[in-house]
């Protein structure tokens, strides 16, 4: 019990004795100076915002609506994989509930080794898919995509996952933003989990992709700099896509499809209310290769690949130049500033770490519930995701250094060693000429 | 003019019919049946028409003084025999060959045991035709018979002994299988092996179909198939054709070489194109196409049937040997309208029975009238055949017969039985044909020690 009354003497002293306001900024500026302005403060305005210009821009979306359903144009749905048979039938049938009806859906099969070509024939027999594609040799996602994509008849592309399954009008809202604007030649949807409740890891991620996709994308839309179409549900012009040659070698291709798209000098556009609902890893160490594998695309895209966006030339563009530094500085550079952070932590208050830290979480935390409150002003089913608040407790731990963690090394990993090369999600055949081509 | 043929005698006896030009052997008065044992056909460097003409006349289906005897071939004229192989029993050099002796002696010992026809013609259908063949295979030894295919026929496969017997004309084919089934039925023949499961169209039950690779969607098989190429450096997979950059091959997103399958690229699958409707896909639709009635199913539309192996069994080989299987098959034939020619046949064949407690009763009347002709003859009978259909009928002339088996001792009740049939038929004539009157009914059967000859002698005569 001692020790429990210590914890709280020391809290209490925190905000009393020991530390005015100056103090509290001093020792928590990262928290106060770096992630307080992007993630929580500019989130909360520029909601305010979306918010305020809700009704202009609904009555421009449902001009773009019409425009739609006049030119009613095919669209291809294309959903490349390996071994994702189980999930196909799910898929169709929830494609099948679409309020965009003229479309055709193309299945590839990148190399199963599983009873998904039974399945996806039989499908395809029975009419639920138009067409059903199959390397017999695994090729990587990428040429998966593109080999659907050069059979593609639709003028834009909806891309997939196929353990994906879509609100009823999700492919309409996805679609209607290329009425909305002429110049908008590719759409990112709004990823959600759908097994939320399997674990408590699932949960977190949930949340996380609540703030991190439906709210932050938002953001980085209104602000222009929207830099990444997710690969579960995306929309493309068919005509663009074969443009700019498709996808390149990934992992991290959807990432690098934007940077493509963007640097040609069209606009990318994220439709927050286009849900696409997809099931998330549900152990941890899952989850930790996952997102070691996104946390390497960055430095291979963004800071390798797409490193001339930084740089003045004749086809510089501010907004692009803004929308990967800000991605670079805070997904990857604040990283290093935050283990520097917590090293100076650790040593100047040795003494006193644990209150440290937990009035660090209770900062967190704080911070947390204005980002829920803004995720519930965004959200299109907010009563339901409102569960998700006894979550919040943990969020610290969780994006604060299960995440951030897992991408320091997986950056320091790939600016070292180049590891994304030698991940297995890739087969070494393509992985080994992307390396020397330096793609 | 110099003879076609001359005949010799052999060290072992035989009598040998040496063929040496073209000769119609049954029209050569010259020729008797037991002059020659053994027919051997000289290479007189005839043609193939020659020779195949040649065999035809001395078919052992066609010719009576040929019919079963051994066949040889000199064996030069072994190429030139092609599709009439089967009617020949081996290709000697000399008429004292040892394999002519023995395959001679062979087929002796098996025709000691068989019964031959000694008319042309006996039955309406081409039944007898048929036995001979019966006969001709178990004289050979050919007891157990596969199926072969065989465009001629609609299942597309031949069962029993057809299958050595491939130049049947075509009306006859659809005789040839029921005949088949009556051997079946009468257990002469029966299924000794499970052969193949083949096929045949639900519609019209034939073998004759196409198998073509489709369309999904719009069922056409205007097809192109192309590889499609992965180029591994930039992902890009695409057809084939999009690659070919004067004579090499050049990826059109990145425009590098593909130099080295499996390094540079690989063919990961193979698209096919419809030429119709622009569709593509990876796997091309059956469908089925039928020859005969023109229509297109799917594959699982098709009825499968099972193909046997045939034997006769040794009832079969006893029943065909002799005549008792001619007599088996025509009780199915009896009933029913035929010709005046086939229903003398049929009474003919009745007296190869076997079964001297079955006796046939005829009952023959005239049709007289001032307008009769060949016409209300005609109609009077179909009406009676309708009313009568048991009976064996038929007409010659103004007379009408009306022949019904049954036992010699039932010749009472069925005369009264059929004197009834006459009055009823005289009422039908009354009301439908007014002016034509029947004779009085001629009852006759065959009596006692008369020879079938003289008992159809009675028959035929005009009354």
């Amino acid at each position: 019990m001692d020790i429990i009354f210590n914890i709280v003497d020391g809290i209490v002293a925190c905000f009393t004795r020991n530390l005015s306001w100056s103090a509290v900024l001093h020792t928590y500026w990262f928290l106060f100076f770096i992630e307080f302005p992007r993630y929580y403060f500019l989130e909360f305005v520029i909601a305010i915002w979306h918010k305020i210009t809700y009704r202009r821009r609904e009555k421009a979306m449902a001009v773009a609506k019409m425009k739609l359903y006049i030119e009613n144009p095919l669209i291809t749905i294309l959903a490349p994989g390996k071994n994702e048979g189980k999930h196909i039938y799910k898929l169709v049938k929830s494609l099948n509930e679409q309020t965009y009806r003229n479309y055709e859906i193309i299945i590839v099969d990148d190399g199963s080794d599983d009873a998904t070509p039974l399945i996806c024939r039989d499908l395809e027999k029975a009419g639920y898919i138009d067409l059903y594609l199959r390397s017999d040799i695994r090729g990587g996602k990428a040429s998966a995509a593109n080999f659907g994509v050069h059979y593609a008849k639709g003028k834009y592309i909806v891309h997939l996952d196929a353990d994906s399954s879509l609100d009823r009008d999700a492919i309409e809202k996805i679609l209607i933003p290329f009425y909305y604007d002429p110049k908008i030649k590719a759409v990112g949807g709004c990823v959600k989990v759908r097994n939320s409740e399997e674990s408590l890891c699932t949960s977190m991620q949930a949340l996380e992709y609540l703030k991190t996709i439906q709210v932050g994308r938002m953001v980085t839309n209104t602000l222009g700099i929207y830099h990444i179409i997710s690969g579960a549900f995306g929309a493309f012009e068919r005509n663009k896509l074969m443009q700019i040659g498709m996808w390149d070698i990934g992992p991290g291709l959807d990432g690098d499809i934007t940077q493509k798209i963007r640097k040609s000098g069209d606009k990318v556009y994220f439709a927050e209310n286009a849900i696409c609902m997809t099931n998330v890893p549900t152990a941890w160490h899952a989850l930790f290769k996952q997102r070691q594998r996104w946390s390497k695309s960055l430095i291979r895209f963004r800071l390798r690949k797409h490193f001339d966006i930084l740089m003045p030339h004749k086809h510089f563009n501010f907004l692009n130049w803004i929308s990967n530094m800000e991605n670079l500085l805070y997904d990857c550079v604040f990283n290093f500033l935050w283990l520097f952070y917590m090293i100076t932590l650790v040593f100047m208050h040795t003494d006193r770490l644990l209150e440290i830290f937990l009035v660090s979480w209770l900062i967190r935390l704080c911070f947390s519930l204005v980002a829920f409150g803004v995720i519930m002003m965004v959200s299109e089913r907010a009563s339901e995701e409102r569960k998700l608040i006894p979550y919040l407790l943990l969020s610290s731990f969780y994006t604060g250094y299960f995440l951030r963690s897992t991408r320091l090394l997986a950056h320091i990993k790939e600016l070292f060693f180049f590891s994304s090369y030698k991940d297995p999600w890739n087969p070494k055949k393509t992985s080994d000429l992307a390396q020397i081509e330096g793609i | 003019m110099a003879s076609n043929y001359q005949i010799k005698t052999n060290l072992s006896g035989r009598n040998i019919l040496i063929v040496e030009g073209v000769i119609n052997i049954d029209l050569t008065e010259e020729i008797k049946t037991e002059d020659f044992d053994i027919i051997w056909i000289m290479d007189t460097k005839q043609t193939h028409a020659e020779l195949s003409y040649q065999l035809q006349l001395m078919s052992p289906f066609h010719s009576l003084k040929c019919h079963l005897k051994p066949r040889f071939l000199e064996t030069s004229l072994k190429n030139r025999v092609l599709g009439l192989s089967t009617v020949v029993d081996g290709y000697v050099d000399s008429i004292d060959d040892k394999l002519l002796n023995e395959l001679s002696n062979d087929i002796y010992e098996k025709l000691a045991y068989i019964e031959t026809f000694d008319i042309a013609e006996v039955t309406k259908s081409n039944y007898i035709y048929f036995l001979k063949l019966c006969k001709y295979a178990i004289s050979r030894g050919m007891n157990t018979f596969t199926m072969s295919l065989d465009k001629a026929y609609a299942i597309g496969h031949t069962a029993l002994f057809v299958a050595k017997q491939n130049n049947l004309l075509s009306n006859m084919r659809a005789e040839f299988i029921h005949f088949n089934h009556i051997l079946m039925d009468l257990g002469y023949a029966i299924k000794t092996k499970f052969l193949e499961r083949i096929h045949i169209c639900p519609k019209c039950k034939n073998t004759h179909l196409f198998y073509m690779e489709a369309c999904p969607k719009c069922n056409s098989s205007n097809l192109q198939e192309e590889p499609v190429l992965h180029h591994f450096r930039c992902a890009n997979i695409s057809p084939e054709s999009s690659y070919l950059y004067d004579g090499e091959l050049r990826c059109p997103k990145c425009h590098h070489f593909l130099r080295h399958i499996g390094v540079d690229y690989d063919r990961p699958s193979n698209v096919y194109t419809c030429k119709e409707c622009n569709h593509n896909f990876l796997h091309t639709k059956m469908k089925v196409y039928c020859h005969a009635c023109r229509k297109s199913m799917r594959p699982s539309d098709l009825i499968p049937t099972d193909l046997y192996l045939y034997e006769f069994t040794p009832d079969g080989i006893l029943a065909l040997s002799s005549n008792d299987a001619l007599v088996a098959i025509s009780k199915d034939l009896w009933a029913g309208y035929s010709n005046f020619t086939s229903f003398i046949s049929q009474i003919r064949l009745f007296s190869y029975s076997k079964d001297k407690n079955e006796a046939i009763f005829i009952n023959r009347f005239k049709v007289d009238g001032p307008n009769v002709n060949k016409e209300t003859i005609i109609s009077i009978v179909s009406d009676i055949q309708k009313r009568y259909h048991y009976n064996n009928l038929s007409y010659n002339g103004n007379n009408i017969f009306m022949a019904t088996k049954a036992p010699a001792d039932m010749s009472d009740t069925l005369k009264r039985l059929m004197e009834e049939e006459y009055l009823e038929t005289m009422k039908i004539i009354d009301l439908k044909y007014p002016g034509i009157v029947l004779s009085e009914p001629n009852y006759l059967n065959q009596n006692e020690g008369e020879k079938i000859e003289a008992f159809i002698k009675r028959i035929s005569k005009d009354n």
